[in-house]
């Protein structure tokens, strides 16, 4: 498959390294599907109030999306369902290489709207997940404890 | 590219060619480890579902009769623009005067200084129409600074100069003038029902601040001057504009907690400010303080600025924690139950942490009784230890909490109400709704309704600054005979109830009320 597509890495983890880094990415993963499926199973859901309460240099933007009645109906789909590919392709190990980067993507438009300026709002935990994600992209796992393995050169 | 593709083929020459085999099997259970995860989390999610899917839930709270919908306010659709214009004088300017103004749109620096949020709470609230024409301080620097705040305000978003009002030295001066059409009355408690009752027999509208009068005496003098006048009496207790009282009031009208045999209510406090040390103007003297006219009902009392100025402290100026606190949570109570005035009242308490001069309790306690509605209320206050409670109400089928926020916890013996509950001792029930639920992906730590407190709160949807919605009702019932929400029938019961409190700390005894009579009797 497409290099662009499929993780590679230069090194070869020991089995431990291997472990706790597959554990975290199915966390994560889990983490999003979760929060994806809630979404969507909730039909009443939306982004809206999220939108709102956002208070920091970047609300403008924030706003103007939960106010515009278009913009907010796509946010509304892009975000439980962006949720949950991630999820699946984190889980499964599947396309993760784009995929994170969708994921990271989310992450720091989700970061750019909630934080404010105090000690407990600059670091939250969107923020701990967003760089813990951005590892896995730097520590890649899926093409060996992922369906992307199958599809890996031999 | 190559250079990785090179390493990735000496990794894979590296493994030795006998396990081939084994190799492939283990690299097929290591690529699909993901499905066994995939698995357990969909059966754990599925539980989850059945148990508490966000819509079988918020079904479920609704068969109990708990939605999440704001309740509707009738609303005023005549444009105010077109009536006249309602001239209004401000009297006290102490706390409370300044922010009366503001919601009548009046604003100053000092104003936008003291909350950053001001300016924009303040561009949601409808030009009420209307001019402070005259404002009142006995304490000359005060009237000055209403005076000030009172020569601009906000119209369309922008802050203009307009004519200042008149700075008249009492507010007998400002009813005799005859330039008023209505009065607000911000002043030490001690003045409230004399200013009230002589503008009500000058048919001037009042707007007063809670409590609404100091003794039982004034109490029925006031009630019957407003009924004897045409005159419309707001009392200012901006808690029935609360969303998330009007929601409660709603849900008890309901019957969603059942009976309701007891109702708390408390008053935590930790700070010189709570205990009403809000110091004394180094720039006042006997020159700019008018203090004959301040003691004019007390009798002789020395000058002091300490009573002037921190006059909160002693009942013969105010009416300690009852007056000052309770007061709020017993209209909270009134709003949502009618409970009324209670058959009697016990209280204990004493002064027992703040040695400076004063004559209120720092630690009060106080049961009222109503046998006839099988439940008793109690007060408790402290000025030493700092904690947020609401009001609560413990009904037989679960208790509710009334704040910025509406709770229902189950009573632990509900079957039906302890299903609801996900988490054990947290609420089954959250209003508003948004509250709980603002997330991204991990919820959000900053919540600005939650935030500002009781000062504001939803209106459609809107934060509102809610004195501006009560200041607004009351213009509203003197230009269009609609209904206010704090009546003077609500202020008499707010002032007997908390007086009886203080009476029966005061004496050591328990206060009974003679309805009929309409006075309290000592037993």
């Amino acid at each position: 498959m497409n290099p662009l597509f499929l993780e590679s890495r230069t090194k070869v983890y020991s089995n431990l390294e291997l472990i706790v880094l597959t554990g975290l990415r199915i966390a994560i993963g889990w983490h999003f599907l979760h929060e994806g499926l809630e979404k969507a199973f909730q039909q009443s859901w939306s982004a809206k109030a999220f939108l709102e309460q956002s208070n920091n240099m970047f609300s403008p933007l924030f706003h103007s999306i939960s106010e515009n009645d278009i913009l907010l109906g796509i946010t509304n789909i892009i975000n439980p369902w962006g949720q949950i590919i991630v999820g699946f392709s984190l889980v499964l190990g599947i396309l993760s290489k784009p995929i994170k980067h969708f994921g990271l993507l989310l992450l720091l438009l989700y970061y750019l709207c909630s934080f404010s300026l105090g000690t407990a709002q600059i670091v939250n935990p969107i923020l701990i997940e967003l760089l813990t994600l951005g590892m896995l992209v730097l520590f890649p796992t899926s093409n060996k404890t992922g369906l992307d393995s199958f599809f890996e050169k031999t | 590219m190559e250079k990785q593709s090179q390493s990735e083929e000496t990794y894979q020459e590296a493994t030795p060619k006998v396990t081939v085999g084994n190799t492939k099997r283990r690299n097929l259970i290591k690529g699909l480890i993901g499905l066994p995860f995939l698995g357990l989390f969909f059966q754990h999610f599925g539980q989850v579902q059945d148990s508490g899917n966000s819509d079988n839930y918020l079904e479920a709270l609704k068969k109990l009769g708990l939605d999440f919908d704001e309740v509707e306010k009738e609303k005023q659709l005549k444009p105010i623009g077109d009536a006249k214009t309602l001239r209004i004088g401000v009297v006290g300017l102490g706390w409370r005067g300044p922010d009366l103004m503001r919601s009548l749109g009046y604003i100053d620096d000092e104003l936008i200084a003291e909350d950053p949020y001001t300016l924009e709470e303040m561009k949601v609230q409808e030009d009420l129409n209307v001019e402070i024409v005259g404002v009142c301080d006995l304490y000359s620097l005060r009237a000055e600074r209403g005076a000030k705040i009172g020569s601009k305000k906000l119209i369309g978003g922008k802050i203009v100069k307009v004519t200042p009002p008149i700075i008249y030295p009492t507010y007998r001066d400002m009813l005799n003038n005859d330039r008023i059409d209505a009065i607000m009355i911000a002043t030490a408690d001690l003045w409230h029902a004399e200013i009230a009752i002589e503008a009500s027999k000058r048919g001037v509208h009042v707007y007063c601040e809670k409590p609404m009068t100091r003794t039982i005496e004034e109490a029925v003098a006031l009630r019957k001057a407003i009924q004897q006048s045409k005159v419309v009496f707001q009392l200012g207790h901006q808690n029935r504009q609360q969303a998330s009282y009007i929601k409660a009031k709603q849900l008890l009208d309901q019957g969603v907690i059942g009976t309701v045999s007891a109702i708390e209510t408390y008053t935590d406090r930790n700070s010189d400010f709570g205990a009403w040390i809000r110091g004394i103007d180094p720039k006042a003297n006997a020159s700019n303080v008018n203090w004959k006219e301040y003691i004019r009902n007390t009798g002789k009392v020395p000058f002091d600025l300490d009573k002037f100025f921190n006059w909160q402290k002693y009942f013969d100026f105010g009416t300690g924690p009852g007056g000052n606190q309770f007061t709020h949570a017993f209209d909270g109570v009134n709003q949502v139950l009618g409970v009324g005035i209670p058959k009697s009242a016990v209280a204990l308490g004493g002064n027992y942490y703040f040695k400076d001069p004063r004559d209120i309790p720092d630690s009060y306690n106080v049961i009222y009784n109503y046998p006839d509605k099988g439940l008793t209320l109690t007060y408790d206050c402290t000025l030493k230890s700092r904690f947020d409670r609401g009001i609560h109400l413990l009904g037989t089928k679960a208790q509710m909490e009334i704040g910025a926020e509406v709770h229902v916890f189950p009573d632990l013996y509900n079957e039906a109400y302890m299903n609801l509950q996900r988490k054990e001792g947290a609420p089954i029930y959250t209003f508003p709704f948004e509250v709980e639920k603002v997330d991204g992906i991990s919820g959000a730590t900053a919540n600005y309704y939650k935030s500002r407190g009781l000062g504001t709160t939803l209106d459609g949807g809107v934060i509102v600054d809610s004195t501006y919605l009560h200041v607004k009702e009351w213009i509203d019932a003197i230009r269009y005979g609609t209904k206010v929400s704090c009546d003077i029938q609500a202020g008499f019961e707010e002032s007997v109830t908390f007086i009886m409190g203080n009476l029966a700390y005061q004496n050591g005894k328990r206060v009974d009320w003679d309805e009929t009579e309409e006075k309290v009797i000592m037993i």
